[in-house]
């Protein structure tokens, strides 16, 4: 079953690899996220303590104390980023998967497909995996780097809990969030495989997308500072989806291509 | 021709789309080495009935057997005992024909090395071993229909099955795939069913054609009158069956 999995995996990650553009655009994505935090922080920080531009920043906004000003702009930074990373990573595994099947549609491939001694569960779980495999590899690339460099400036020490320093953080960016993407890849895997248009299924993933990007607001990103077993508990919810629409998702691809 | 028993049994297949009989009623017994051609008209239901015979469409009712196991089984059970053409190859455009072939044949359990060793001498038959390593998105339909034909026979399957094999390819990558097909029947014992408007084809390498519109409406064997039967022959039959 893995080895058919796998399989179907390694063909998918095969073609991807063929479309440079979409994975420059898929790294982009991360890049440009990660890069803006990097930057906005980075400048708080270099200004931040120096009293000509403290005393610049409370005459043009009007307040008695910048720093606690430049702090709260900085945790809004921190904190919109994470939103970011992981809607971005859940978006892109959304839209990845989203046209998975349906490509196989459109290439005159299920056919052949279907006739292959390879269970719906397993085509399944194939195309899943090898829809958002790369996009996931390379969220762990870059969103990482750029994390840890957001991290590594002072003036985001207040919101530590929203950086790599906190465990919570790692629970959330190694297993929630890729979780929480399997499960919307899973989702619109079905989506796809039920679709007969492209239109049909951008629709179908959108619709999904706007809920990940609430867990990825309130689950992954808002529950930060609760700590590790909080997002233990958040990972565990997206696995058990996974598995839940991985079950039901086989019972409803069907082996006839009239469906 | 190889004779051997019936491969594939249909009894009483049929098949409806929003309450439209597409194919109603069909008993069919096809044996092994046996080359049918299926004729009649577009929008008769000959593809679907060949996706009925493949396992891939569910019978409104009826059965189909292949080798004695129900169709639908036929993808766990008896993986490769049916091969298959579409008129679409069927092909991923940005893989190379070879990995095309290493992909599905992995499918099958089987490793690179074996789906090249049993791709060899299919490929050298339809002359296509020596330009396998470009995206298939650049051969041209002769060359993938070859390679969709090359995939349909690397399990030496019990049925093959085609869908207007060659609708749209030049003279000499019709002959060649036609030359494939009738070999397969003749030393392979392979059963062909294809359904096809190229009567000239038929008349070449059928032994029976099945005159079909939604419901088999006559079957003429061309052995008596050999596939010697001339094409106008065929036209005169199609004519009075599908005529007016």
């Amino acid at each position: 079953m893995i080895r058919r999995i796998a399989h179907i995996a390694v063909r998918e990650w095969l073609e991807q690899t063929r479309q440079p553009v979409m994975l420059g655009v898929i790294a982009a994505l991360y890049l440009i996220v990660g890069l803006l935090a990097v930057v906005t922080v980075g400048l708080v920080d270099h200004v931040a303590g120096d009293p000509g531009f403290e005393a610049t920043l409370a005459g043009l906004v009007g307040t008695d104390d910048p720093q606690s000003f430049l702090e709260l702009g900085c945790g809004t930074v921190v904190i919109g980023y994470n939103f970011l990373i992981f809607s971005q990573h859940l978006g892109i595994a959304a839209v990845l998967a989203g046209h998975s099947v349906l490509h196989e549609r459109q290439c005159g491939t299920l056919t052949f497909l279907l006739l292959a001694p390879v269970r719906r569960g397993e085509l399944l779980a194939g195309k899943v995996v090898g829809s958002i495999g790369l996009a996931t590899a390379l969220y762990y690339i870059v969103s990482l780097t750029t994390s840890w460099t957001v991290m590594s400036f002072e003036v985001t020490e207040a919101y530590a809990d929203y950086l790599p320093s906190n465990p919570a953080w790692w629970v959330a960016f190694l297993l929630g969030g890729p979780l929480w993407a399997l499960l919307a890849g899973t989702l619109c895997t079905i989506v796809s495989s039920t679709s007969r248009d492209v239109r049909t299924a951008q629709q179908g993933v959108w619709f999904i997308v706007f809920f990940m990007t609430l867990v990825a607001g309130f689950l992954l990103t808002n529950s930060l500072p609760q700590g590790a077993l909080s997002q233990i508990a958040v990972a565990a919810l997206a696995a058990v989806g996974c598995a839940g629409a991985l079950v039901v998702g086989a019972s409803v691809i069907s082996r006839d291509l009239s469906r | 021709m190889t004779a051997t028993g019936p491969i594939v049994v249909a009894h009483g297949l049929s098949r409806s789309f929003g309450g439209h009989d597409i194919v109603d009623q069909v008993d069919l017994q096809i044996s092994g080495g046996e080359v049918v051609g299926l004729l009649g008209p577009n929008g008769g239901g000959k593809s679907t009935l060949l996706l009925l015979l493949a396992g891939l469409v569910r019978p409104t009712s009826g059965t189909v057997h292949i080798q004695g196991t129900p169709t639908h089984e036929l993808a766990l059970n008896r993986a490769g005992a049916v091969g298959l053409i579409t008129a679409e190859p069927g092909l991923y455009p940005l893989l190379t024909g070879r990995e095309n072939l290493r992909y599905f044949g992995g499918l099958f359990g089987c490793s690179s090395a074996d789906v090249d060793a049993r791709a060899e001498p299919l490929l050298r038959e339809l002359d296509i071993a020596h330009d396998l390593d470009r995206p298939s998105s650049e051969y041209s339909s002769g060359m993938r229909q070859k390679i969709s034909l090359a995939r349909a026979l690397l399990f030496e399957p019990a049925v093959l099955l085609l869908d207007e094999p060659t609708s749209n390819l030049d003279p000499l990558s019709t002959t060649t795939i036609h030359r494939a097909i009738r070999h397969q029947a003749d030393r392979c014992g392979v059963c062909v069913v294809i359904a096809t408007h190229e009567l000239h084809a038929a008349e070449q390498i059928c032994d029976r054609v099945v005159f079909f519109q939604h419901r088999i409406q006559r079957i003429d064997t061309l052995e008596e009158g050999g596939r010697s039967m001339a094409p106008t022959a065929l036209l005169a039959a199609y004519s009075e069956v599908f005529g007016s």
